[in-house]
Parts: structure tokens; C-alpha cells; sequence
């Protein structure tokens, strides 16, 4: 702002010679003031052409005078810097002033850092930009290291912060770290990075092999376990080493000795991570407690199972002392054990420590006691693990008496209860086994069960018990056998076995359980002998039955047919009587005429009649044995309309004395059709010979069909019989009751029979004076040929 | 064709008694011819086959057998049988007369070959006129020629 003062005010200055001298010294002045500027200080005009500048313009420049005269400003910039730089000049020419740093190019084509102030002013009507430059050099270099400084510092800072995250683990540190290098070297945009640990690799995305690349070792302990490597993907100008700057290298190097560090120490905090939570694992799934004591006995940690095996909570136990949870005397031995286990270093075990829990209930504990001491060796406390055997000893006692009950139940048994072991081998022996075998438990204890089976069967034994070894799978287990036992004294017999089996740690067990059956053979042998000999003398009954009434009717043919023969014979003497007649005296005579008349047909008579009967029942019981020995054929029969047919028969019988039958629904059955109507015939006709002449007869026919079985009830209204009758009722030529009727009380006998053929049965209810009810049932599907009667 | 009359008449029947009645009554229905007897059932082959006590016979050229069931020593089921079964008796007509009248016995013999089964009716005056019909009946009957035995 001076200096255009006084060159405006030298414009004015009319005496000439005094102006002239004053403008010399003024521009003396001015080239003093320009020449003594420490930076550039130049002025041109508003097309860049140079007007005036000081010394240092040249000095920079490497130009003459001369040829800075000639030159425009914009030929001083170094090319990148040109655009810039002209901008700055429009800038300077709109707005009056601005600023710009660039790089000034000499004559030589150094380049040199310059700061530049650019004013617009009028010169001599022109419009010109006065430009002062300060040399930047040493600023830009210090800016650079603190740029590289800070770069460092980044790559650095970074490591750190990676490192320090709690959730890291090693792996993705090397990544993070991989992606982060780039931005530390010089031209971050081309510089990709890779870090090998081991056989893994932790790669930029943009990573690819380089020729211009950097590495560092990375050792861990002193063994080298992989490298850092930083490459650049384009060429770049040849610095220290490559174009890589020897600041690069030195950090480069102190990188891969951090990492490995780094390594080291995260390797080291995840082992340790690793081995607490082992220890904490241990501690929390442990059935046993864990705790630790002060040297006065107060907690100072316990693990779960012993908070819960105390019942009181971790915070609640902490600081507790033991006298606390345990009675008097255990406290006492608890005490003498801490002091023993702090004198000689030595673990101790402690037997039953009883225990108080919260919840009132009494424990039993066994704690094994050992020293706690700190890094220096001095005892600080004790640590113990204690197991509950509450229940331990619960069951030892219940144990104790289950085998208590066990020897007094297997000792009193009637039956020989025998233990063995997998081998076979006798392992327990009670008294009636004792009994059984005639072997004392002493002797049979350690002995192989073999002994007391007869020769024949051991080999099988052997086979079983080895099977069952090897499969687990057993024939006879489970089951009850039939078996044969050798005695002491060498007698065989039969007796029964029930085998179970049981595992314990020692292996499997059988339990037999044997009954001497000779007794019960014998019985089932000699009711089996019975058994066919009552079906044997059944048959001969029947047979007997049958042929008597055959043989029997020989004799009667000869009785009948000679009392006939007699009784003609007599008819022709009787005839020629009475020509002997006057040979007599006539109280021979009317001897005579009496026997002939009188004494032998009435002989006669009786000898007829008797046969008669006679023959009557051998029919009779011939029908009965017939009834025994027919086939029956069933079939479905429609029991409806075998009634109707029935009552249809005796139609007359029922209209002349008023009699009603009411047939109900009946169902449909299989039987043999001749027997079913011989049946409900007989039982009706019963029914009806038996009514009570003194009230309307009245017979009702009902059944009932009950799954395998129909039930058929025909009841009356008729005299009923008496209790003491009730026996013969279904007995052969037993007729029950007051007899108004013929018959030879078999109908009820045959109908029995029947009935047994069909697997059936009939029973009756009566009362006398009331009516008589006959039930019978038949098996809805007979068994394939019907039980014989 | 044999005569009726030339025509011998075996009885078997172990009960006396019953072989009188039988003798009478076929008389008294005009049967003249020769009657034989036999009182069980191994006399009956014997006299057939002249064999045992009948060796030394040479009985009747024609034969017809009256046969009892229930008999000691053989019955009359095992007569009948071997007399079906042989040759030279199986021609000969055999009337069974027996007291038993159960169907599978009847079924039974003439499953056999019996050619008339007859029962024998306790009632004397039914068996009187069974053998009465029994004689018309072999009055009219044709045998079949015997072939010597």
C-alpha cells in the first residue's frame, strides 16, 4: 500500500529534475525493498507477462533477467501445479487477492515448495498481480514425516485397539490388521497386504502376488511363524527399497514384531482363558462340592454342588464359618484336620462330617482337605472336596436290611432258592436247598451248579450258561422248567425251576427257585391214570350198557317164548281134562282143576307181566346207551319254528286241557336236529304231565344267547316237585312226585344225555305248588365233535 | 336150480332155548327141509368148510345160513365175513337172526353181505310170526347153485 502511494504521488511532480532524482531514489528504494524480501516477490500483468521481480526470483528460477522478461509467470509452475495456478490468477484478477501453494519449476527442473500471495493493483493504468513467495521446502518436509508419523502411529494405534478387544480372537485380529496395513504405506490406494500364520492366510480383498513387495518375519518365541507382506499393484518411482521408503521397511519390521507379540501374548491369555474355563467347567458339573476356606475356616468360595449340597446360596456360604453348618464334635475333628493338613502339608480325608442344611435336614459328607498356598509358598487357606453320601449311607442301611429280609425270607422258603454267578457257580445256597439236594450250603458255596444236575444234562448247562454270556439272551429265564435234580445220594427226581436273572458290578446273577415236584408228579401221574381209567370204565359202561341189553333179551325171548309154549301146552291139557276126569276122586279133581285153571295161568300171568316190564326197561336203557353212542350231526337250526313243529304235536293234548304256551324269540342254534326235538319234546311233555289240574297250565319258553353260549328256560305253572326229589329228576327210571301218568322216567335222562353230547348242561328250579323251571344251555358253536355223555 | 327141499338149513345159535323155538316155529310153518346146527360161530365154519369136528363130512350140496350175532368163540359178524370172503361159501345166502335191532348193526351186516337181516322180537307171538314169514319166505326163495364146497 506504500509503495502505490508513492508512485502516485511521483506522477504529480512538475519539477523534472527534482522528480527524476527522487523517482532514482525512489526506485532505488523500491528494488532495495524488493531484492532485501527473504521469498520471491514478482509482479505481472493481467496476461501473466513479468514485469518486475526481485533477485531471488532469479536465484530460484535459474533464469537471467533477460529471459524472465521474456517469460510468462505460468512457465515458473511446475506442470501439475499449472491449472491450479491459473485458476489463482483469475481468482486474484476477480476478486483482488489470493493464495495457492505450488511447486515453482527452475531452468534445471527442480522443483521447490512455495507459499503464494497474489494482489491485484493498477501499474501505470495496467492491471497487475503482485505476487510474494515464501519458500515452504523445510514446511512440506516436516509435514510429510508428521503425515508418516501419523501413518505410523494409525497402523499402530490400530494394532493396538484391535488387540485390546475382548472378543478377538486371534484369527480375525490378523485379518482386521491385514486390512488396515494399506492405509500406513505411501500410497495406500494400490497397496494391498497379507499376513501367513502358520498354513492360514489373512488377505486384503484387492490382494494379489506383486513384484513390488515388502515382508517382515513374524516370530513367535523367537521361532519365526509366518510373515506380514505389503505389496504395491502398479509401479511406482524407485525409493529406498523398491518403492518402498526405508521408514516403510522400519515399520514394516516393527509391525511383524508387535504382531508376533501380540500373538504370543494373545496365545498365552487364550491358553490361560482355556484352562480357567476347564477349571470353571469342572467345578459347576462336579457331583462333588468344592470349596475354599481362610485360614480361620470362613469360606472363600465354594462351587454349586456344594451350595446345594450345604442348602444355603453361594453369597450365604461366603464367609460362613463351619462351626456354623456342622455340629459340635465335627467341628471339633474339622478343626484338628485343618491344623494337621497346615503342619504337614499333606491332604487329609475326613469320614463323616456331618452336616446342619439351611433347610434343617441333617447330611453326611466326606471332605478330603488339602493346603492352599500363595506364590510365594505360604499356606493362605484350605481347599477341600466334599461328596454327600447321605443318601450313601441311607442306602448301605436299606441295603443292609434288604439283605437281611432277603437271607430270612430265602432261609425260611419251602422252596430251594439257589444263586449263581455267570460262571455257574454256587453263590448262595438257603436251607431248603439244603433240604432239596441234601447238599449243606458249605458244601455247595463255590461249587458249580453242575453238581446237583444228572450227567446227562450238564453239557447243556454249560452250553445255556455260555450262551447267555455271550448274547445275554436266555432260554429258560423268565420261565418256569421243568428239570431234573441229582441228589447228594445220588437219587434223580423231577423239580421245577424259575429262573431270573440280575447285573450288578460283578456281573450277572441267577437267581433258580426249585421245587422237588416228585410228589406232585406222582399225584399228576397217578390223576392222569385215573382220568383214563374212569374214561376207560365210562366206555365199558357204555358198552356194557349196551351189550347187557342186548344179552339180556336172549333170555327173555326164551321166558316169553316158552310161557307161551306152556301156556298152549297147558291149553291142550286143559282141553283133554276132562276125559281123565272119572279117574279121580273128586278132591283130586278139584286139586287138579285148580292148578290147571287157577295157580298156573296165574303163574303164567305173572311171568308174563314181569317179562314185559322187563323188556320195557332193557328197551329202555338201550335207548340210553344209544343216545350215548350216536353221531350227532349239527347244524343250524331255527329254533322258532322247531317249537312251533313241537307244540304243533301236542296240539290236542294243550286245546283239551286249556293249556298255553307262550314261545318267545328265540334264537338260532347248532345242534342235531333229531336231539333238539327230543329234547324240548321231552322237557314239554314233562311239562305238561305235570301240570296242576287246578289252574290253567301255562308253559313258557324263553332263551337267551350269551356270546359262545344260549341259555333256554321252560317254566310252568304245574305242581313243581319237592326239595327232597330235586335228586331224581334227571336219573333213568326215577319219576318224581305224585304219578298220574304212564311213563318210565327216562324222558329227563335222555335229555340230560342229549345235552351232554352237545357240551351242554340242564338244571332245574322248583317249587312245589308254584311250577317247575328246566334251564338249559347248548354252546352256540359246538366244539368239533361233541363230548361223549 | 336146487329144490327148495334139497336145501339144508344151518342154524347158528348158541342159545339153546332159541334154537328149539326156531326149530318149532320154521316147522310149524312147513319147513321140512334138513336142518343143521351149530352153536357158535367156529362150529359154523367148520360144518361150512368141513373142517375140525366135520372133517370127515360131506354135507349138503345147497346150504342157506340162519346166523345169531352175539355168539361165543367167533361171532356172527366173523362167520359172515369169511364166508363173503371165501370162494366157496360166498354164495351161500345167510339170514341174520339175531335179538339186536340197532341200526349200525344191522348197516353193519349187510355191509358184510348178509342177504336178510331178521331181529328177533322179544314178544312171542311177533317172533312166532317173523319165523312164520321167515319160512314163506324160504318156501319161495331160489338159491343160487351150490358148487360142492
Amino acid at each position: 500500500m506504500a509503495q502505490s502511494k508513492s508512485i502516485a504521488q511521483g506522477i504529480d511532480i512538475t519539477e523534472r529534475k527534482l522528480a527524476e532524482k527522487a523517482l532514482l531514489r525512489e526506485k532505488h528504494f523500491f528494488n532495495t525493498v524488493m531484492n532485501s524480501s527473504p521469498g520471491l516477490l514478482f509482479v505481472f500483468d493481467d496476461k501473466g507477462n513479468t514485469i518486475q521481480w526481485n533477485r531471488n526470483v532469479e536465484k530460484v528460477t535459474g533464469y537471467s533477467a533477460k529471459e524472465i522478461a521474456k517469460m510468462n509467470v505460468l512457465d515458473f509452475v511446475a506442470k501439475e501445479d499449472q491449472k491450479a495456478a491459473a485458476e489463482a490468477i483469475q481468482e486474484v484478477l476477480i476478486k483482488g487477492q489470493s493464495l495457492l501453494e505450488i511447486n515453482v519449476l527452475s531452468k534445471q527442473g527442480k522443483k521447490t515448495p512455495f507459499y503464494i500471495t497474489g494482489l491485484r493493483t493498477k501499474f501505470e493504468k495496467t492491471t497487475c498481480v503482485i505476487c510474494t513467495g515464501i519458500d515452504i521446502t523445510e514446511r512440506k518436509r516436516a509435514e510429510h514425516q508428521l503425515r508418516k508419523r501419523m501413518k505410523e502411529l494409525r497402523a499402530f494405534y490400530s494394532l493396538a485397539e484391535i488387540t485390546e478387544r475382548e472378543d478377538s480372537t486371534l484369527d480375525k485380529l490378523y485379518q482386521e490388521f491385514a486390512n488396515i496395513l494399506p492405509q500406513s504405506w505411501q500410497y495406500p490406494e494400490i497397496a494391498c497386504a497379507r499376513i501367513m500364520i502358520g498354513d492360514s492366510e489373512f488377505c486384503t480383498e484387492n490382494f494379489a502376488e506383486s513384484p513390488w513387495k515388502q515382508s517382515a518375519p513374524v516370530k513367535v518365541y523367537g521361532l519365526v511363524v509366518g510373515r506380514i507382506e505389503v505389496g504395491y499393484l502398479e509401479e511406482r518411482p524407485e525409493e529406498d527399497e523398491g518403492p518402498f521408503l526405508k521408514e516403510e521397511r522400519l515399520l514394516i519390521d516393527t509391525l511383524a514384531e508387535r504382531l508376533g507379540h501380540i500373538t504370543e501374548r494373545k496365545r498365552a491369555e487364550e491358553a490361560l482363558r482355556e484352562s480357567e474355563e476347564r477349571y470353571r467347567t469342572i467345578l459347576e458339573t462336579m457331583q462333588d462340592g468344592y470349596l475354599e476356606v481362610d485360614l480361620a475356616g470362613n469360606f472363600t468360595f465354594v462351587n454349586d454342588a456344594e451350595s446345594i449340597n450345604l442348602g444355603y446360596s453361594k453369597e450365604e456360604l461366603i464367609g460362613m464359618n463351619n462351626r456354623q453348618y456342622t455340629d459340635e464334635t465335627t467341628a471339633k475333628k474339622l478343626h484338628e484336620v485343618f491344623i494337621e493338613v497346615y503342619k504337614t502339608g499333606e491332604p487329609v480325608k475326613v469320614l463323616d462330617v456331618k452336616v446342619n442344611r439351611k433347610d434343617g435336614t441333617k447330611g453326611v459328607n466326606e471332605i478330603s482337605v488339602s493346603l492352599i498356598r500363595d506364590s510365594e509358598g505360604k499356606p493362605i487357606g484350605f481347599r477341600g472336596i466334599s461328596r454327600d453320601i447321605t443318601e450313601r449311607r441311607q442306602m448301605e442301611e436299606a441295603l443292609r436290611k434288604s439283605e437281611e429280609l432277603f437271607r430270612s425270607v430265602a432261609q425260611t422258603a419251602t422252596e430251594g432258592i439257589i444263586n449263581i454267578d455267570s460262571d455257574g457257580n454256587v453263590v448262595f445256597w438257603n436251607k431248603a436247598a439244603e433240604m432239596i439236594f441234601g447238599y449243606s450250603t458249605d458244601e455247595m458255596v463255590g461249587q458249580s451248579l453242575a453238581l446237583v444236575m444228572p450227567e446227562r444234562f450238564r453239557e447243556a448247562h454249560q452250553q445255556g450258561m455260555r450262551r447267555v454270556a455271550s448274547t445275554g439272551e436266555s432260554r429258560v429265564v423268565g420261565t418256569t422248567v421243568e428239570v431234573a435234580g441229582l441228589a447228594k445220594d445220588g437219587h434223580e427226581f423231577p423239580a421245577e425251576l424259575s429262573l431270573a436273572t440280575w447285573k450288578t458290578v460283578e456281573g450277572v446273577f441267577f437267581t433258580g427257585i426249585v421245587r422237588d415236584i416228585t410228589e406232585r408228579k406222582r399225584a399228576a401221574e397217578l390223576l392222569q391214570r385215573y382220568s383214563a381209567e374212569l374214561e376207560r370204565s365210562n366206555e365199558e359202561v357204555k358198552n356194557f350198557a349196551y351189550i347187557v341189553s342186548h344179552d339180556l333179551r336172549v333170555p327173555l325171548v326164551n321166558l316169553k317164548g316158552y310161557t307161551s309154549e306152556l301156556r298152549s301146552a297147558l291149553g291142550v291139557i286143559g282141553s283133554n281134562f276132562d276125559a281123565a276126569l272119572p279117574h279121580l276122586n273128586d278132591e283130586k279133581r278139584s286139586a287138579v282143576a285148580m292148578a290147571l285153571h287157577e295157580d298156573v295161568p296165574e303163574a303164567l300171568e305173572f311171568i308174563t307181566n314181569s317179562v314185559s316190564r322187563m323188556d320195557s326197561f332193557i328197551n329202555s336203557i338201550l335207548i340210553l346207551a344209544r343216545l350215548g353212542r350216536q353221531d350227532l350231526k349239527p347244524e343250524p337250526i331255527d329254533m322258532n319254528a322247531l317249537l312251533q313243529t313241537t307244540v304243533e304235536t301236542m296240539s290236542h293234548q294243550l286245546q283239551e286241557r286249556g293249556i298255553e304256551v307262550i314261545v318267545g324269540s328265540l334264537p338260532h342254534v347248532v345242534a342235531d336236529r333229531t336231539a333238539m326235538e327230543q329234547i324240548m319234546g321231552n322237557i314239554l311233555s314233562n311239562a305238561v304231565k305235570y301240570l296242576d289240574s287246578s289252574r290253567p297250565g301255562r308253559i313258557e319258553v324263553t332263551a337267551q344267547a350269551n356270546g359262545a353260549e344260549t341259555t333256554f328256560r321252560i317254566g310252568d305253572n304245574g305242581r313243581g316237585i319237592a326239595a327232597e326229589d330235586m335228586g331224581k329228576v334227571f336219573a333213568p327210571f326215577r319219576r318224581a312226585g305224585k304219578q298220574d301218568t304212564p311213563g318210565e322216567g327216562m324222558g329227563l335222562a335222555y335229555v340230560q344225555t342229549l345235552l351232554r353230547r352237545h357240551g351242554g348242561r340242564i338244571s332245574c328250579e322248583s317249587e312245589l305248588g308254584k311250577g317247575t323251571t328246566f334251564t338249559f344251555t347248548i354252546s352256540t358253536r359246538p366244539e368239533k365233535g361233541a363230548r361223549d355223555a | 336150480m336146487p329144490d327148495i327141499q334139497d336145501i339144508t338149513i344151518l342154524l347158528v345159535e348158541d342159545d339153546p332155548g332159541h334154537t328149539r323155538l326156531i326149530e318149532k316155529n320154521l316147522r310149524r310153518a312147513n319147513i321140512k327141509n334138513e336142518l343143521a346146527f351149530a352153536t357158535n360161530g367156529q362150529e359154523a365154519l367148520d360144518y361150512l368148510f368141513c373142517e375140525g369136528g366135520y372133517a370127515k363130512n360131506k354135507h349138503a350140496s345147497h346150504l342157506l345160513v340162519l346166523l345169531d350175532l352175539n355168539m361165543p368163540v367167533l361171532d356172527g359178524y366173523q362167520v359172515l365175513e369169511r364166508m363173503k370172503k371165501d370162494e366157496r361159501t360166498k354164495r351161500i345166502p345167510v339170514v341174520i337172526l339175531t335179538t339186536t335191532d340197532d341200526p349200525r348193526e344191522v348197516r353193519r351186516c349187510y355191509e358184510l353181505g348178509c342177504n336178510v337181516y331178521i331181529s328177533k322180537p322179544v314178544d312171542y307171538e311177533q317172533f312166532c310170526e317173523a319165523i312164520r314169514r321167515l319160512g314163506l319166505f324160504l318156501l319161495v326163495a331160489t338159491i343160487p347153485d351150490g358148487d360142492g364146497g
